[in-house]
Parts: C-alpha cells; structure tokens; sequence
C-alpha cells in the first residue's frame, strides 16, 4: 500500500493506493499523522486507488475528520470506489464524510 | 262489567257462592216445587169439595120448593078433574089452592077452546096472590089467547108436566106481575086421557134469585142459572137477565169451552169445568135443578181459589229469593273474607315476581289451609332470596373466570408461534408445534427462534389456570425471547428468566420450563430444564428420555443456579418436548394415559421415520382415542424438532492457520483470496468477505490472548454451492464477539466512538455470525450464503 | 072577537097542519133492528126534513098492529107481502107505499140434522099471528102433512122438544134458537128463498082509504123511510146503537148481539138476487107467484094483483 500527503493550494492533499489492510492501516497511520490537526486548512484524501479498506483504516479516516472538524476544516473523499463507498455505507460513515 | 262470566270468574269468592246458591236455589225449587203440587192438588180438591157441597145445598133447598109447589099442583089434580062438569068450581079451585099455598103467586085452570061450550071459546080460571089477598078471574079474550102461550101448550104437546121457562108474565087487561114467574103446569085430561086443557100453578122466583145469588163460595165468585134455552135467569150482571143467554157471547166471538160448558148445563149435567170467562179463568161448578130443566152454575175464579195460594206461593218465593240473594251477598263477603290472605298472597308474591324480592309477606297466624299456603310461601321466598344471591354469586363468578379465561385464551394465543413450517428455507431443520387449550387455559408455553446459526427453543407451563397465568406465560415467553437475544447459553439464559420472575412474584407463581440451544452447526444441543418433563429423542430405532436435571421451577428462588448441560445430536434425530398435559390426559375411568404409553408411541413413530408433523398428530389421534371424548383438564403441547444437518458435501475445505500477530493480515487476505478465486466469487462478495474475516480475526488477534502472548488462530472455511461458512478458533479467553452492542450508526462524528466497527462490518457483512465456546476454545462461525 | 077569530084560525091550522102531517106508524112486531131505518129516519130527522112529524108506536099484547090500523090508530104499519095480500082478499083494501124487503127471509129449521122436508107428519111451529102462508102453500104442494102448531113463540116450544121443527125468520127466530145453544148445520136449514118461493116480505102499507087523502104524505113518509133505509145501510152500528136506544126503551128482552146479526141479516134482504141493488119496490112477478099459490092452496079466495096493492 502506498501513503502520500502533499500540501496544494492551501489544502492538504492525501493519497491513498492499494490495500488498507489492518497492517497497512498501522504504517499508514505515521504518514497520516499530520493529518489529525490541520490547523484550519482543508484535507482532501485521494482514494481512486484503494481498493480495500479495513476499520483500521476507517478509524484513522475518522481521526482526521474529527481533528479537521474540530479545526473548522473540511475533509473531502474522493474517488471513492463502490465496494468502499458500501463498507462506508455498513459503518454509517456515508453520513459524515464528505466525497467527491 | 264488560263481561259478567268474566267477572266471576276472576273471583273465587264470587265462583263459590254462586255455586253454593245455585244449588241451593236447585234444592229449594225442587222442595217448593213439589210442595206446590202437591198443594196445589189439595187446595183445588178442597176447592172442588166446597163448591159442589154449596152448590148441592143450594140446589137441595131450591129444590125442596120447587117440589113443594110440583105436590101442591099434583095434589089439586084430582079435584079439578073430578069436577069437570063444574066449571065455576074451576075458580074455587083455583082460589083454594093460592089459600092453601101460600108461596104460590098464581094459579091458572085453562081448557081448551070451546070445552065449556056455554062458556065461549076462552074458558081459563085464574088466580093470583095480590099481597095477601086473592083475586080470582077469567083470563081468556081475543087479545089474550092463551091457547098460543108457551105454559099452555108445553104440556099439551109434551105430554107430560113441564116447568115453563121463567118469564114476566102480565096479562094485557089489568094485570101485571113484577117479579120474575116460573109456571108448573100439568096436562088436564079426561076421563078418556083426552086432553083437555093445562093447569098450571105459577111461583115468584125472586126467593129463588137471592138464594142463587147468594151462593159464593169465594169472595169473587158468583153464581148463574140458566133456563132451557140457555137464558140467564140470575146473574151478577143484571144487564143480561133474559136478555142474552149463556151462548149470546159466542154467537159473534166463538168460545168453544163455554159453548161445551153451555150444552152440558142444559143436557142437565153435573159436574165441573175448567174455562175462561170474561177474561179470567174460571173453575165453574153445575148442577140441574130438579125437573125445571134449569142448571144452576157457580163460576169461582181461579183468581180467588188459589188467590190464597198464589200469594203465600208469591211470599214464599219471594222469601227464598231474597233469602237466596242474602246468602249470595254473605256467603261472598264470608269467603271473600277468608280468602283475603289469599288475595294478599297473590298481590304480594306478584310483587316477588316483579323483582322485590324483600317484599313482606304477611303471617296471619292462621293455621288452616291458608295458614299453610302463607308459611309455605314465606319458606319459599326466603330460600328464593337465598337461591338467587347465590345465583348472582355464582354467575358473577362464572362470569369473571370467563372473562379472565377469555383474557387468558386470548393472550396465549397471539403469543404463540402458529405458523409452520417456520423456516421453509433452511433444510437442516424441521419444526412443527402444536398446543390443545384446555377448557380452563392451563398456562402452556413454547417457543422458538433461530439466531446466529443456533435454535432457541424452550417449552413451559405456568402453574394455575386463568388469567394470571397467562399473564405470567406471557411475561416468561418475552423474558425468554430478550434473555436468549444476547445470550446463548442456557443456564444464563435460565437464570435471567428466574431472576425476573421471582421478582414482585408475590403469588408464588411458579414456571416450569425446558431450554435448548441447538448449535445447528455443529449439532450441538445445550440445555437446561427447570422442574420440566425432560423430553424424548427419537432416534432411529426409539425414543429415549433426554438425561437433564430437574433443577427447582422458574419463580422459587431467585439466586437458584441453573446448570446446563449438552449432547450432541445426531443427525437425523428429533427432539421430542411435551408438558404433563399429554401425560395426564384421563379418560372417563380417570386413567392417566401415562409416560411410557407416550414413548411407547414415540418409539414407534422414530422406527416409521415420521416427520414432525406427523409425530404430533399420530399422538394426538392416540390421545383423543384414548381420552374418548372425556374434557381435557390440561392444556396439551408438544414440540417436535428434526435435525438433518447439511451434508458435508463441500465443494472447498481449507484452513489457515495464523500467529496473533497483525502482521498475519496479509497472509489471511491472500488466503481468502484464493479462495475467493476458487470459488469463482464476484468481486464485491470476494472483498466482504474479506474484509469480514479480517476484522474477525483481527479482533481475536487484539483481545483473545493476553497481551505479550502468542496463540494460534485457526481460520477454517468451508463452503458449498449454497454458503460459505468460515470458522475462526482459537483458545484465548472466552470472548464472544456477538454479545457486544450494535454500533449507533446514525451518530455523528464528533460522538462516534472510535472502537467496535470491526464487529459491527463482521455482522453487517456475513449472513450469519455465531460464536460457541467448546472445548475451551473460542469457535466463530461466519456464514455467507451464495445462493439467494 | 078578532081575538077568537085568531084563536080558531090557530085552532084550524094546528089541527089541519096536525091532521095533515102527524102519522103514527106501528111496525107490525116489538122494536127490533127489523124496523132500524124508520128509528133512523125519525132519530136522524129525515121525517121531520120531509115535514112529516111521525110518532112511531109499537103493538102491545092488548093492541095488535092490525087493529090499530083498523082503528086508525096508527095511520101505516109494516106487513109482510102475503100477510098483506090476506088482508087485502079480506075485505081490507091495502096499499103498499115502500117495500124494503127484497128476498123472502123464512125458514124451516129442524130439531134433528135431517132435511126438514123429510120429516113428513112432524109437528111444525108456525106463528099464531099470521105469517108462513108459503109455508102451508109448500107443505101442501109437497105433501109433508105437517102438523102446525100455532104458538105466539116456538122458541121454548122447540127447545123443549115440544115440536119438531119451527118456522123461523133467518134474521130473528133463527138466531134466538142459537142463541139457545143449538147448532144447525146446512142439511137441517131449509130456506124458502132457495127452492124457488122468493117472495118478497117486509113493506109499509096504508090502508087505501087513508092513502087516497095522504098520497103526499105517503110519499114523504115512504122517502124519508128510504132514507133512513140507505142510511141505516151505509151506518150499521150507528144504527144499532138507535135501535138498542128503542129496545131498551120498550124493555124488549133482546140483546146487542141479536139485533146486530138481525140488522145484518134485514140489510142483506134488502138487496134485489138479480139486480143486486136496493129497489125499494114490488116486484110483479113475486106478487104472482105468491098470489098464485094462495089461491092454489086456498089461504086466498080471489088473486090479488099487483095493481091491488100499489099506489093507482
């Protein structure tokens, strides 16, 4: 799996490949760290390549958006796949994070 | 009074004494009748007596005259005819007989014309009586020829002495007689028995009109005579002296009787007839008088012989009507008065009837039958009150209990699960119910469900009857169904049931109750019985007693420790659960129909491989033959389940086995995976399954063994054409994963808590999540069905 | 003297309107319903209305009817036609000025249920005064030598059983021997009027000499006797009521019933069997038939014609 933050235009732009599995979640958590406290500025997460994603993985997304809420910024998902997009929809998270 | 036979009947008082009166009305008439007639006969007999015996006086005085004046005139014959030569000695004669018999009024010595030829052609020496002194002519001219008077001529032709008929006689020159005259006269006849002239001697009838007239027997009777010709020579009403005789009136009006009563006089009958004259009845007595051909008749009005006796008839009747009217009025008061009790009776119980039950009734203290009838009556409502309090008692009673049963009727019957077959779609097993409600609902409970690839299932029966128990079957059927949604073992499950229910269970109501969980994975049966009959597994050659400890009933006490026990079912064997209804079912001789009757049944319907359908109706057949229409007392249930699990016919069997290591995900993910490939799966089911495996075991790996430790965990999948099942064991603590609460997922993100997803998406994902702890490991049991 | 010229002048004319109205008329028997029309006539007034004052008197036993007319004592009496006709052949010329009586009312009645006229040689009654010519005129012509007992009354005589039939008038006789209980049937009635002796009866005669002078009031006494006749006709009880006024009056010994079967009976006789009417006249052939057979059987010497007793 591979992990990638990149501050554009003000924004913070994470992009997520491959699998996230429980493992991965674990590495990828040190790269995303940054990501829990924005200070305001907005967090876009590139998910048109991951292909799986464990609750692992979910929890880190939900740390993100709570640290970027917290700081009145916004987290955008995009390119999120189906088979993603339903595990979002079992979890509920469908409801609380923005995509694209 | 509308209708006077109404009116009497309606009273009892006025019924008796009309009877009494009409019978003694029939007796009096009968006892006056006959003393009437017989009465009546005498009073005409008398009646008849004393006319007649007047009558013959009378006639016997008139007579004695008239015969005096027949002797004198015989008696002076002699002479005249002895001196016929002489004629003037005619007038001698003639003067002399007036002399010598006095009552006589006059005295003619007639010859026939020419006889004395020196005489003329009239030749008659008469004399008469002119108040004492005599006066003696001759009484024959031109304007009175004698020889054409009836005295004269009578005896001429009839040859013999005849009493003319009364007449005024007056002769034209001089002579004139007032009083009514009578005429004895004889025929004069020569030596030669010539005749030769009439003597005949005349006798005022005035002497003989009083003594007629005086006649009267009774007050308004009166007397008559008539002469030959029928004429009235005395008569009350002295307008019909000479003028109209006995048979004037019905020569205009005809009168048969008196026309009969007419001749019979003038035949110189005597005798009585009975007839009506001038518009009265009459009794009329008749008798002749002497030679005169005169009949003298007394008519005596009925009026005034039984006048007497029509009036003390009239009196009497009139005392018996009166007496008999009297008896009506007292005798009705009399009885009335007796039969008030009775009236009282009636209005009174009237009143009873109307619903007032109190309604006093009246003692009078009276012994005799109405005395009676009052006490009796009063018995009678007093045990009427009785009766009917409690009849109200009772039926109130029965009524509340129907109620309460209706309620109780009412309530197990939407609680329990009536349809069947209740999981069609699962082949491993096989399900079928039944519960017969007593006529008093007994309290019978059962139920089953299916969760997490195990079948709770559980069989009771509330002690009681009626609505409490029902009350007390629905709370246990619910407490069971949230104790057993998140536990699965048995004896929890118990506990939780028994902890409730003895709690506020002031009516020490007691459950008994049987619990199972069959693992329809593995076969496994966990159970726990709670003072229940233990039921029977049917296996393939009989029925055998489920081995389970009776334990205490549901409801005694609360810290009861409930323990709970297992066997494996084979497959292909049925779990029999029944209550004490089958058992204890009598029939009409009270027999029970008895334990080992039922498993002998049992026996017989596992070696004939019945379904569970069958298996119920077999025992219900024998039941009702046996109970042979005798009322069940008991409810009676039963519970048939037939395990066949699936086959192992797999199409995949692998199993991984991982280190408690995170790390290990990869290789689980390449594992499910491959088998994913194998199974030739779609891509979104390849990646649930996935992901729900690894979050499985992920959570094993995190919390199963204490930390720092290494365990294994084993992941095991097998699968069909129809599911795959994917088990995850290992022997860390007991953790059941199931047993944690369903995420919330309609919070928001700032509340999300961070953990419990994984679960969460476990359960989401798979069709089935079980967990069992055996053998000290941990078994998860993941299922996803293929087929839809 | 003009004084006495009146009185005698009132004399004369009292005397001759006296003279020339006043009648006195004796029927020929006691007063009886066979006289009623001229008690009607003198009660109603019709005599009067005619201007003829009649005194009617009746015969006693010292005074026959005949000898007052001889006597002229009464100036016109009632006889029955043969009777008349006697008379008349004795020398006593007679007049008849109103006939009432139309049919002949005698009879003979027998004491048995027999036909009178088989009991030959019976003694008969027959009234001593003079009626039953035809009788004797029958009795000879048939040869029944009945032995006639002449008697003032046959009634006694024949209820005694000193005879064995009687002469008797269909309204009198007849109905007093009812009266005395006797009950006749058809077969012991026999009635002259039905074996062809019809002769009229009743009328009022005069005697000629006196008719001659009173033709006038002959006229008016016979009208207004008719009168009283039709009106006697018209009011029988009316008229019986007058009638038992004179029977009453002359102590007759009689009653109501007698006198109004009498009155019936008279009436009836006095309506012609031809004509069926009241004629109020002699009829010629009648006075033949009775004068022939008087004559045959000797009561008669010589016929006596109808123009003999009428009036011219």
């Amino acid at each position: 799996m591979k992990t990638s933050i990149e501050e554009i235009d003000g924004k913070y732009v994470a992009v997520l490949e491959g699998e996230m599995d429980t493992a991965a979640a674990m590495e990828a958590e040190a790269v995303l760290k940054p990501l829990y406290d924005t200070g305001g500025k907005d967090v876009v997460i590139d998910c048109s390549g991951l292909e799986y994603i464990a609750s692992s993985g979910l929890r880190i997304l939900l740390s993100i958006l709570k640290g970027a809420k917290g700081g009145g910024s916004h987290v955008v998902l995009k390119g999120v796949n189906e088979d993603i997009k339903n595990v979002f929809k079992l979890t509920g998270f469908i409801n609380i994070f923005e995509f694209e | 009074m509308k209708n006077p036979i109404q009116y009497i009947r309606q009273s009892l008082s006025r019924k008796l004494s009309l009877w009494i009166v009409l019978f003694a009305a029939i007796i009096f008439n009968v006892a006056l009748g006959v003393m009437f007639r017989q009465s009546l006969d005498a009073v005409r007999q008398e009646a008849v007596n004393r006319a007649t015996q007047v009558l013959d006086n009378t006639v016997l005085r008139v007579n004695t005259i008239l015969q005096r004046v027949e002797k004198a005139a015989d008696n002076t014959e002699w002479l005249i005819l002895r001196h016929l030569n002489a004629p003037d000695s005619m007038f001698v004669y003639s003067r002399t007989i007036l002399k010598n018999n006095p009552e006589l009024n006059g005295c003619s010595i007639a010859f026939e014309p020419w006889y004395f030829k020196d005489r003329g052609k009239y030749f008659s020496a008469y004399s008469y009586n002119d108040n004492g002194s005599i006066l003696t002519t001759q009484e024959g001219n031109d304007h009175y020829e004698y020889f054409y008077m009836d005295w004269y001529q009578m005896v001429k032709l009839l040859d013999r002495p005849n009493w003319t008929e009364p007449f005024f006689d007056f002769n034209p020159e001089d002579i004139y007689s007032k009083d009514m005259i009578a005429s004895y006269c004889r025929p004069l006849k020569d030596a030669n028995g010539s005749y030769i002239g009439t003597f005949s001697t005349d006798i005022s009838l005035g002497w003989l009109s009083e003594t007629i007239s005086a006649v009267k027997p009774y007050p308004n009777s009166y007397s008559i005579m008539i002469g030959e010709g029928g004429t009235f020579f005395v008569h009350p009403d002295t307008t019909k002296l000479f003028y109209q005789t006995i048979f004037t009136e019905t020569l205009e009006q005809p009168d048969p009787d008196l026309t009969a009563l007419g001749h019979a006089m003038l035949r110189g009958e005597e005798g009585m007839h009975q007839l009506r004259m001038d518009g009265e009845d009459c009794y009329v007595f008749y008798k002749p008088l002497g030679n005169t051909g005169w009949s003298v008749a007394i008519v005596c009005p009925e009026d005034d012989i039984f006048g007497g006796y029509f009036r003390l008839q009239r009196i009497v009747l009139f005392i018996v009507i009166i007496g008999l009217i009297l008896m009506l009025l007292v005798f009705s008061r009399i009885v009335s008065r007796e039969l008030k009790p009775l009236r009282r009776l009636a209005d009174q119980t009237g009143t009873i009837a109307k619903g007032h039950f109190d309604q006093k009734l009246q003692e009078d203290g009276r012994t005799d039958e109405i005395g009676r009838l009052s006490h009796s009556f009063g018995d009678m409502q007093q045990s009427l009150i009785r009766y009917i309090d409690e009849l109200k008692e009772t039926t109130a009673r029965n009524a509340s209990i129907e109620s309460e049963l209706k309620v109780a009727s009412t309530i197990q019957a939407s609680m329990l699960p009536r349809v069947f077959p209740p999981f069609p779609e699962r082949k491993d097993i096989d399900l079928y119910a039944s519960m017969i409600p007593a006529k008093e609902v007994g309290g019978d409970l059962f139920d089953f469900f299916l969760r997490d690839e195990k079948l709770f299932f559980c069989i009771g029966d509330v002690s009681g009857k009626g609505a409490p128990s029902a009350m007390l079957m629905a709370v246990t059927h619910a407490l069971f169904r949230s104790a057993s949604a998140h536990q699965s073992d048995p004896s929890s499950i118990m506990q939780a049931v028994n902890e409730t229910t003895c709690q506020g269970n002031e009516s020490n109501m007691f459950i008994t109750l049987f619990l199972g969980v069959l693992n329809l994975s593995t076969g496994c049966l966990c159970y726990c019985n709670a003072g229940h009959d233990c039921p029977l597994i049917l296996g393939i050659e009989a029925a055998t007693a489920l081995k389970a400890q009776p334990n205490l009933p549901l409801g005694v006490f609360a810290d009861m420790k409930y323990e709970e026990q297992e066997i494996q079912l084979a497959p292909g064997s049925t779990v029999f659960l029944y209550t004490d209804g089958l058992t204890e079912a009598k029939n009409r001789d009270r027999k029970q129909f008895g334990w080992q009757r039922m498993a002998d049944i049992l026996s017989s319907c596992a070696r004939q491989q019945l379904t569970p359908r069958q298996i119920l109706e077999t025992i219900s057949g024998e039941v009702d033959r046996f109970v042979a229409g005798a009322e069940h007392s008991d409810d009676l249930t039963m519970l048939a389940i037939h395990y066949t699990p699936n086959p192992v016919d797999s199409i995949l069997s692998e199993s991984l086995l991982l280190k408690n290591d995170v790390r290990e995900v990869a290789r689980l993910g390449a594992f499910v995976k491959s088998v994913a490939e194998r199974l030739n799966l779609a891509q979104p089911l390849a990646g649930q399954l996935r992901l729900a495996v690894e979050e499985s075991v992920v959570n094993v790996i995190d919390y199963a063994y204490p930390a720092g430790s290494d365990g294994d965990i084993t992941v095991s999948v097998v699968a069909d054409g129809s599911s795959i099942k994917v088990t995850v064991i290992d022997s860390g603590i007991p953790f059941d994963p199931t047993s944690t609460d369903k995420a919330d997922t309609s919070l928001s993100a700032e509340d999300r808590p961070i953990g419990g997803l994984g679960i969460q998406l476990v359960r989401e994902l798979m069709d089935s999540v079980g967990y069992e702890r055996t053998d000290g490991h941990n078994v998860l049991t993941l299922i996803k069905q293929l087929k839809r | 003297m003009k004084k006495l010229v009146l009185l005698l002048t009132l004399l004369f004319f009292a005397v001759f309107s006296r003279a020339q109205d006043r009648i006195v008329f004796t029927p020929q028997w006691t007063a009886q319903a066979q006289f009623a029309g001229y008690y009607v006539a003198q009660e109603k007034g019709f005599y009067r209305d005619v201007g003829v004052e009649v005194e009617i008197v009746h015969p006693s036993a010292t005074l026959s009817a005949l000898n007052r007319i001889r006597r002229n004592e009464s100036q016109a009496t009632t006889l029955q036609l043969c009777q008349a006709m006697e008379i008349i052949d004795s020398g006593i010329p007679l007049v008849n000025i109103l006939q009432t009586s139309m049919n002949n009312a005698m009879i003979i009645a027998s004491r048995r249920d027999v036909d009178p006229l088989s009991q030959k040689g019976v003694r008969v009654g027959i009234w001593s005064v003079g009626f039953g010519q035809l009788a004797i005129c029958m009795s000879e012509k048939e040869g029944l030598d009945y032995e006639w007992i002449r008697s003032a009354s046959n009634v006694n005589l024949f209820v005694k059983g000193a005879i064995d039939a009687t002469l008797a008038m269909s309204y009198s006789e007849y109905y007093q021997l009812v009266q005395a209980g006797y009950e006749f049937s058809d077969r012991s009635i026999y009635r002259f009027c039905d074996h062809g002796y019809n002769v009229q009866e009743d009328g009022v005669y005069m005697t000629r000499q006196y008719y001659e002078r009173h033709k006038e009031q002959a006229r008016k006494f016979s009208e207004a006797s008719r009168r009283g006749w039709e009106w006697a006709s018209e009011h029988p009880e009316e008229t019986l009521d007058i009638v038992m006024k004179y029977v009453r009056e002359n102590h007759i010994a009689t009653n109501r019933t007698l006198q109004r079967l009498m009155l019936q009976e008279v009436l009836r006789l006095q309506v012609d069997r031809e004509s069926g009417a009241r004629e109020y006249r002699l009829r010629p052939d009648m006075v033949k038939l009775a004068s022939d057979l008087m004559v045959e059987y000797k009561l008669i010497g010589h016929e006596v014609t109808f123009g003999q007793l009428t009036a011219e």
